[in-house]
């Protein structure tokens, strides 16, 4: 029996090529999109769950409630706050990380690696596995672990434990030993462990004033909680704790934490910290289920409509002397080894297309079969429950025929009004998702081309840039490296600022007054620009004037000065000015400092679309101290050309110095990047899921085409003409895709417009993509149909009333 | 080997009643070749499939070598028709899908119980139709001849004791028609019980009982010597 089911099933396949093919390639498609989406969501939601105990670490961040600013979060503190935390908490276990760009020679280059200092209870938080050396002794001074990456790429091998690495950082350059190998961290991180050794006393002095200053956030720290019960008693005696340590920021005696409170943030949570990148994650797993779905109606579809034209064959079986159980056997194995050859094709697609979507996405998914095995067992046990609904529709009603009847119609039956009915409804929803997939789509597609090609109030192409901050150098050698730039053949023009596109760390201005005004302060924040600043970056200027030396305007260090700054817009309008006009001139009071506005410019956006633009102003100083970045306007160069030629003007000018030369747009690419990269999964499935919508209608029309051939023979016979044919057969097709189209465009439109809200600047919707959308669907449907209504229309009567 | 008694069957649908069969008393012998005849529409196939057990009738009772059919469960019934019956048909429905060989083995795979080997006995039924040198094509590569001798071989691969032909020659021209009714004649002579309906005087000639039916009704059962 076993044998005869896989004989029907193989001579059925192979017999007809179309029909086992539409519905192969569908539903393999559509567990393809699944299994993709599903590994992808798998990876979002699984950051840091590969650290040992990670439930019980928390990441100490701060909420910033500041006067005119929406309250942010942020997972960074300050550097002496564990220190602090260890006065009243003696059994508190936890680490800081403080991350130091750290430069290593490699033969005769320079080499730019991230090197993470930690404390001495670092491994009691982040237990991490050994591929040499020993955990004793690992963090003490002068002695530094690596991963075994970096062990292979300065030393070609692996266990390197004794061995010597020479690492200039903010301390200077000097020898470390290395005290033990740490295994390579995996993909779904964002904890970077390269190089790692201890936070020595001598490390954090460098950041003098500012480790044990409330107000200041330079470093991460992680707090170790065995039980959820002791984080919260923890949690609930932190505003208390910020109130005692930070009394000296109080201000009129309202308690320091209403502007700055502690917060324990869950490690596995801190990847999906922001609530839009976890609901894209989540509707990127709902895509990947719609797919599936839209699949297996399909697949069922095609199935139960392709069963009923086979009522003939299992009534001749039934006079044979089958019973019902034998072809509700039949009937559901076959089913069954279609949807398993399915999963198997769909296995094989996201095998092959899985390096693709890595290498374009900087993602590491991986389809591990012996970790996934619970993933695997599920979707295999989902595929195999689609095949029994696949097979149980006409294994049911096919059984149920009345083989007597069955031979003696010269038509098989058609399952009936309710068969019609379901089938129906099923290319209602198929098409629906479909449509909304489209307008979706269309949608992200152009928030996306949007961002890119916003106005960010400077120019954005033929710019370049690179932050000149690494300790060994000094004001003498960021000036001969700008004098060296603005020699370089192309390069029109170089300035340096402390702030620049795509860079997160920002410095709050504190609270800005006009004088005389006694209403709320103004948070600002504020940026150091050097000569030619405004004009390399190509800034719009709306009144007065931009900063240079001409007019005097380098900032005193005096507290009680008087300097002269330029406004951004949003700046002017935080302040309370109506107009630019109204602004110029006028004296802000930052303490005991005045700050007179000398020009207003459009902002400069140099952050996350997705942020709203920060109130700016910007003072001027000849050299910067600290955090130097520098910017190159060039034009009429082809930018590898630049780069390299930017590249060898700095190595002559700075040769102990890696150069970290990036283009404005790579740099802010960070902030258009994790949308693209959802886009993209979200148009594959979206467009998966229409072909296997398509073809699902045209298997659907095929069907129905071929069950009405008699029907069209007759009518024809009765001189109906092809016209007349066409339409009534292309017209019962066209409902279902009408009504799909009614249910798509208020959800399509509803989903859009609440992912477009989390943009600060985004499009707008209009009527064309529900009309391209439904057009096209409707057109697809049209066509299909059309196309075999048209071959029925055109064969001989003769032949299909003959062949009864 | 067979009794009907009393067979009645009434279809029933919204608002009309059809009688098919009405009071058919029929009673036939092992080794019997029975002709069924009558005009289109007065019960010739109701009464074939109800000896075929693909139907059941609303009132009467059906035995067969002792046992009684009428009230047989589903089942049983699809074991009887594997073991004891063969079905031939008009339009030969044979499985698209399948090679003549596969459609022929198909008679066998609902046994069970089977002595001897599956391969020989279709191998047995395809020689003795004559259809072995297509036993690797596809019915629609056939013509309607060879198809319903397929067919024909396919009801008699598991040698059957009863033989059900619905107008077995009424698709086919006279010269595949003959051909089909000297194999229906010469397996009757092996021994094979053969029922028979059919429009031709002269096929029915050669049976060796003539049934007929009008209006549901059997009006004549003719016994004949054989020619
Ligand atoms: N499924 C059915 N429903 C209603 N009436 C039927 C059905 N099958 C057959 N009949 C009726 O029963 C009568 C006998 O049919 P049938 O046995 O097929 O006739 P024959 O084979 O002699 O031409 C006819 O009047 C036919 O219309
Ligand atoms: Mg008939």
């Amino acid at each position: 029996m076993i044998k005869n089911t896989l004989l029907t099933f193989y001579r059925v396949t192979v017999r007809h090529p179309l029909y086992a093919g539409l519905n192969l390639l569908g539903l393999s498609f559509g567990i393809a999109v699944f299994v993709t989406l599903s590994l992808y969501a798998h990876f979002e939601t699984s950051f840091e769950s590969w650290v040992p105990n990670a439930d019980k670490i928390y990441d100490v961040g701060i909420l910033w409630t500041l006067p005119g600013r929406p309250a942010q979060q942020s997972t960074t503190s300050m550097g002496g706050m564990l220190d602090q935390m260890h006065e009243d908490y003696p059994d508190l276990v936890g680490t800081r990380i403080l991350e130091f760009n750290a430069t290593v020679h490699l033969g005769s280059d320079v080499v730019q690696e991230k090197e993470q200092l930690v404390d001495p209870d670092f491994f009691k938080l982040f237990d991490l596995p050994l591929a040499a050396g020993s955990k004793q002794g690992a963090l003490e001074p002068g002695r530094i672990m690596l991963t075994e990456s970096m062990a292979r790429k300065y030393f070609g091998r692996v266990d390197v434990v004794g061995e010597t690495l020479r690492l200039s950082d903010d301390e200077g350059a000097l020898n470390y030993t290395v005290s033990a190998v740490l295994r390579d961290i995996p993909r779904n991180t964002d904890r970077n462990f390269d190089f790692v050794r201890l936070l020595t006393p001598e490390s954090h002095k460098l950041m003098n004033d500012y480790w044990m200053h409330w107000g200041s956030a330079s470093l991460l720290t992680f707090v170790r909680f065995d039980t959820q019960a002791e984080a919260d008693h923890f949690q609930a005696g932190l505003d208390d704790f910020v109130d005692r340590k930070g009394a000296s920021e109080a201000r009129n005696g309202v308690p320091y934490h209403t502007s700055e409170s502690l917060h324990l943030l869950k490690l596995r949570n801190l990847h999906l910290r922001d609530k839009q990148s976890a609901a894209a994650v989540v509707t990127l797993a709902l895509v990947g289920l719609l797919s599936f779905f839209v699949a297996a109606i399909n697949f069922i579809n095609l199935s139960t409509a392709r069963a009923g034209m086979r009522a003939r064959e299992v009534a001749v079986r039934r006079t044979l002397g089958a019973t019902r159980g034998d072809l509700r056997l039949q009937f559901l194995g076959e089913a069954l080894l279609m949807t398993l050859a399915a999963l198997i094709a769909g296995l094989s697609i996201v095998e092959l297309s899985l390096p693709i979507i890595n290498a374009t996405g900087g993602l590491g998914l991986s389809l591990d079969y012996r970790h996934q095995a619970g993933f695997l067992a599920l979707l295999t046990g989902g595929v195999l429950v689609l095949g029994l609904l696949a097979g149980i529709y006409p294994a049911m009603v096919l059984s149920g025929f009345q083989p007597a009847q069955v031979l003696a119609s010269s038509r098989s039956p058609s399952g009936g009004r309710f068969g019609m009915r379901v089938r129906e409804a099923l290319v209602v929803v198929q098409f629906a998702v479909v449509i909304a997939f489209f307008v979706l789509t269309w949608g992200f597609e152009r928030q996306i081309d949007h961002m890119k090609s916003a106005d960010l109030g400077f120019q954005r192409s033929g710019l370049m840039i690179v932050r000149a901050d690494d300790p060994a150098m000094t004001l003498a050698s960021v000036q001969s490296v700008i004098t060296a730039f603005r020699q370089v053949p192309g390069v029109s023009l170089a300035s340096v600022s402390n702030y620049a596109p795509g860079d997160e760390s920002y410095t709050s201005g504190g609270n800005i007054k006009l004088p005389g005004d006694t209403g709320a302060e103004t948070n600002l924040t504020y940026a150091a620009v050097g000569p030619d600043f405004f004009a390399t970056y190509g800034a719009r200027l709306v009144v007065g004037r931009f900063l240079d030396e001409a007019h005097g305007d380098e900032t005193p260090v005096a507290e009680d000065s008087s300097e002269t700054i330029v406004i951004g817009r949003k700046a002017m309008q935080s302040i309370g000015f109506r107009t630019p006009e109204e602004a110029l001139g006028k004296t802000l009071r930052q303490g005991k400092r005045a700050l007179q506005i000398v020009g207003v410019i459009e902002d400069l956006n140099f952050r996350s679309p997705k942020d709203e633009t920060l109130p700016m102003f910007y003072y001027f100083h000849r050299e910067l101290k600290n955090n130097q970045i520098v910017a190159i306007r060039y034009d009429g160069v082809a930018e590898p050309e630049m780069r390299r030629r930017l590249t060898d003007a700095w190595r002559q000018a700075v040769p102990d110095v890696p150069a970290k030369l990036v283009s404005a747009d790579e740099n802010l690419d960070q902030y258009y990047k994790p949308d693209r990269n959802r886009s993209n999964l979200f148009s594959a499935g979206a467009v998966v899921a229409a072909l296997v919508g398509c073809i699902g209608l045209y298997g659907m029309a095929a069907f129905t085409a071929s069950r009405r051939m008699l029907e069209v023979a007759v009518r024809k016979v009765l001189g109906a003409s092809r016209r007349m044919l066409i339409s009534l057969l292309v017209g019962s097709f066209l409902r279902p895709v009408l009504i799909a189209n009614l249910v798509a465009v208020p959800v399509a439109y509803l989903v859009l417009s609440k992912w477009l809200i989390q943009f600060n600047d985004h499009i707008g919707i209009t009527a064309v993509p529900f009309l391209v959308g439904g057009g096209t669907a409707i057109l697809v449907a049209a066509a299909t149909v059309g196309m075999l209504a048209w071959n029925a229309a055109n064969s001989a009567p003769g032949r299909a009333l003959r062949s009864e | 080997m067979i009794a009907l008694k009393h067979i009645s069957r009434l279809y029933r649908s919204d608002e009309i009643e059809t009688t098919a069969l009405l009071d058919v008393n029929l009673s036939i012998n092992r080794g019997e070749f029975v002709a069924i005849m009558g005009p289109s529409g007065c019960g010739k196939s109701t009464l074939l499939n109800i000896l075929g057990t693909i139907d059941r009738p609303t009132t009467g009772a059906y035995m067969f070598e002792g046992a009684d059919l009428a009230t047989m469960s589903e089942a049983g019934l699809a074991e009887h028709r594997a073991n004891h019956l063969g079905f031939i048909f008009q339009s030969f429905n044979l499985v698209d899908d399948l090679t003549i060989r596969e459609n022929i083995e198909l008679g066998l795979l609902y046994r069970k119980n089977l002595s001897g080997s599956r391969k020989a006995m279709v191998e047995e039924a395809m020689d003795q139709v004559g259809i072995a040198h297509r036993a690797r094509h596809y019915p629609h590569q056939l013509s309607g001849g060879q198809q319903q001798r397929a067919a024909i071989a396919r009801a008699i691969v598991g040698a059957p004791s009863l033989l059900l032909a619905d107008e077995p020659t009424g698709n086919l021209d006279s010269e595949n028609g003959h051909q089909v009714m000297e194999i229906l004649k010469s397996l009757n002579a092996g021994g094979v019980t053969v029922i028979m309906v059919t429009h031709s005087q002269s096929q029915a000639d050669q049976a060796s009982r003539v049934v007929n039916i009008l209006d549901g009704r059997m009006v004549l059962s003719v016994n004949r010597v054989p020619a």
